[in-house]
């Protein structure tokens, strides 16, 4: 559910052009930290395109600089708190997107659980910072945050 | 008259079919406008559920992707606020019906969307879109909308309708009634011109009848002259006693006078005479006049004058003043079988105006007799009304009197009252001309030159030919006749020691006395050339052109003092 979600919202995100290497390098999709999907991913992002960019899983077990990610989703993980890893894409335009469940205050779309349904909240003046637009109709989608808003 | 109808009828029968032709094709028109209208409208209801749908597709877009059902069910209700939509739903990506609305007895959507291009179901207009954001393809949408029924749309469409078959059917109706009134009015033209047509028919044929009545007049006392004088003459024969020849011969004259009086009235009845007008002294006219009236009178009326000595003169045509107050004399006299008086009086009615303007005198004629009825008053001055037996007067004496005044510039009235009188009266304007000085008499040239003088004689009528070469004869004048123009013509180039032409005016021939005169003049400028006729108006052609007339009848001294003036001014 989490990784078809994680693809949706690459419609409705925009990424500078600046962001990619060249018109058809691919879209880098990182996973942060411990894996929750599988296969499932892998198979989302099969099909999946970004514009003209085919879509590539790339899994951080420790998310570090260099790796030129377009979209971060954030896990629990040992080694770094969610803290850590939004430092190392902070500033440069990667959709941060944090598993429900994880303290991850700086990340840019946050999945909850509203009446058993997954759903998420989205801090759009985070992802306005890093120089992404997301569309409306995604902000309009929005649960109200976990965390008040911070 | 019938293809004139014909013809008639035809048009009114072509305009109620144009003004039915034109309702018709106001209702076809309005309808043509209002189906286009329709057609238009329609357009205007798919383009506007069209975006309706699209606008839906597009804020579909997250609510199917990340299956928010509760923001989907939002947004397809928020459709429902444009009544004309029936249903709405959103299906994801799968084709499962994720949110719906349905109005209130509407069929729900279908359970899987089927997507294609917007068709018709009935009256309603199903349209289907898929959902996208960017290329990816997140589900579809479904909008059906209701098309306006045929019900309401003939509600909408009814007042309309009735208001333009009204207007039809009043442009029929009048159209209709206006060629109807068109024809009616032909119709009555016709009628018009029928009856006036008519009118002129009887107009002429009381003509005729007045002819008649007139000729038959005249005639008689015609007949009753040309016995005067006939008589006369066969007794002149007769008899040697020189006291009897001269009354007879007064007898003939009268007759002869009366007969040119008589023509004198029939030619101002019809206004042809040209007046002749000259200031007059009415006292001195009346007393000249005495003899004449006393003639035409009987012994038991007795005539007397009465005016004041200063009466004012009057420029008329003295003649025809005469003729008048004769003609109401008679009047006078035929209204007295038991004898009377005839009071002939005058007297000056000042205007009081400084400059005399509208001064006018009075000359009004009283008889004693049997008066006149109110009704017949004015008939009197009717040509041809007469209260006389057939035979006893012509209707025109009065009407003579009425013309003389009329054209003297005044007018002529009777004042009546049964049983006690009439007085028949004239208004003359005032002249302040001086008086003419009176004509010398003519003594009849008895010694004349013989042989000085040649006359060409054109006459047609040998009777009077032969008298009028007697009378210029006795007047002294060598005399040469012709019968004619042409004639006169041939004698003049032939011989043309002639020293004036007196020549008739009407005669056979292609050319009369008028033509005559003028060719004389052409050919012969110095002689001098008198044309006489009793037909007044070839007397007018001639007197226009400036030529000598002698009007017939005329007297052996009219005759000598013409041809006298005319030589005269020749040599």
């Amino acid at each position: 559910m989490k990784a078809g979600y994680l693809a949706k919202f690459t419609p409705f995100v925009d990424w500078p052009e600046t962001a990619f290497e060249a018109p058809g390098s691919p879209f880098r999709l990182c996973v942060g930290g411990r894996d929750p999907f599988g296969g499932a991913i892998d198979r989302v992002a099969g099909v999946l395109h970004v514009g003209d960019h085919p879509v590539t899983v790339i899994r951080l077990p420790t998310v570090a600089k260099g790796v030129g990610c377009h979209l971060l989703f954030l896990s629990a993980s040992r080694q770094q708190t969610p803290q850590q890893m939004l430092a190392v894409v902070a500033g440069k335009p990667v959709l941060t997107v944090a598993d429900e469940d994880l303290e991850a205050s700086g990340a840019m779309v946050q999945f909850v659980t509203v009446e058993n349904r997954l759903r998420f909240s989205i801090r759009a003046d985070a992802a306005q910072a890093a120089g992404l637009t997301l569309s409306s109709k995604l902000l309009a989608l929005s649960a109200p945050p976990r965390d008040g808003g911070k | 008259m019938k293809a004139f109808g014909g013809r008639m009828g035809l048009r009114p029968a072509l305009t109620v079919s144009m003004a039915i032709g034109l309702a018709v094709a106001i209702v076809a028109a309005a309808f043509g406008m209002a189906a286009y209208n329709e057609h238009l409208g329609q357009q205007e209801r798919h383009r506007a559920a069209e975006v309706q749908l699209r606008i839906l597709a597009g804020s579909m877009a997250a609510p199917l992707a990340f299956d928010d059902r509760s923001a989907a069910r939002e947004y397809v209700g928020a459709q429902s606020s444009n009544p004309d939509v029936e249903a709405v739903a959103a299906y994801d990506m799968q084709g499962q019906l994720t949110a719906a609305y349905t109005r209130p007895g509407a069929p729900p959507p279908p359970d899987r969307n089927t997507l294609g291009p917007p068709r018709l179901d009935g009256a309603r207009l199903v349209l289907t879109s898929p959902v996208t954001e960017g290329e990816t393809v997140l589900g579809s949408v479904y909008l059906r909308s209701v098309l306006e029924s045929p019900a309401r749309r003939a509600m909408r469409y009814a007042g309309f309708a009735l208001l333009i078959v009204m207007a039809a059917l009043l442009v029929a109706v009048l159209g209709a009634a206006g060629a109807r009134e068109g024809e009616a009015n032909r119709k009555l033209q016709a009628e018009i011109r029928e009856r006036e047509k008519a009118e002129a028919a009887l107009r002429q044929s009381q003509k005729m009848e007045a002819m008649g009545q007139l000729t038959g007049g005249v005639a008689h006392d015609f007949n009753n002259l040309l016995m005067v004088a006939s008589s006369g003459i066969d007794l002149l024969d007769r008899t040697t006693d020189p006291a009897r020849r001269e009354r007879l011969r007064q007898g003939v004259r009268q007759a002869i006078d009366r007969g040119a009086s008589l023509t004198q009235q029939l030619l101002a009845f019809s206004r042809r005479t040209p007046l002749k007008p000259e200031v007059v002294d009415i006292a001195t006219r009346l007393a000249g006049m005495h003899a004449l009236l006393d003639r035409s009178l009987r012994e038991d009326v007795k005539v007397e004058i009465n005016l004041p000595p200063d009466l004012w003169r009057i420029e008329v045509d003295a003649s025809q003043l005469e003729v008048a107050v004769l003609n109401i004399a008679i009047n006078a006299r035929d209204a007295m079988p038991d004898g009377g008086t005839i009071t002939i009086e005058a007297r000056n009615e000042p205007s009081g105006r400084p400059d005399g303007v509208g001064d006018m005198i009075r000359l009004g004629i009283r008889d004693t007799g049997v008066g006149v009825a109110p009704e017949m008053i004015t008939r009197l001055f009717e040509p041809f009304f007469t209260t006389k037996a057939v035979g006893k007067g012509t209707g025109l004496g009065l009407s003579q009197v009425y013309g003389f005044a009329r054209a003297s510039g005044g007018e002529a009235g009777v004042d009546s009252k049964l049983g006690e009188g009439t007085t028949i009266w004239l208004r003359i304007p005032r002249s302040t001309k001086a008086l003419a000085s009176e004509p010398a008499a003519i003594a009849p040239r008895k010694a004349g030159p013989i042989g000085r003088y040649r006359i060409l004689l054109v006459e047609d009528d040998d009777s009077v030919a032969q008298l009028v070469e007697e009378m210029l004869r006795e007047l002294g004048y060598e005399v040469v006749r012709a019968g004619e123009a042409l004639g006169a013509l041939d004698v003049l180039r032939k011989d043309g020691a002639f020293d004036l032409v007196f020549s008739d005016m009407v005669m056979p021939g292609d050319i009369g006395g008028l033509d005559l005169a003028r060719d004389i003049s052409r050919l012969r400028p110095s002689l001098p050339v008198i044309l006489t006729t009793g037909y007044s108006a070839a007397a007018a052609a001639a007197t226009n052109e400036g030529r000598r007339v002698l009007i017939k009848p005329y007297r052996i001294e009219a005759l000598a003092t013409e041809l006298d003036t005319a030589l005269q001014r020749a040599s």
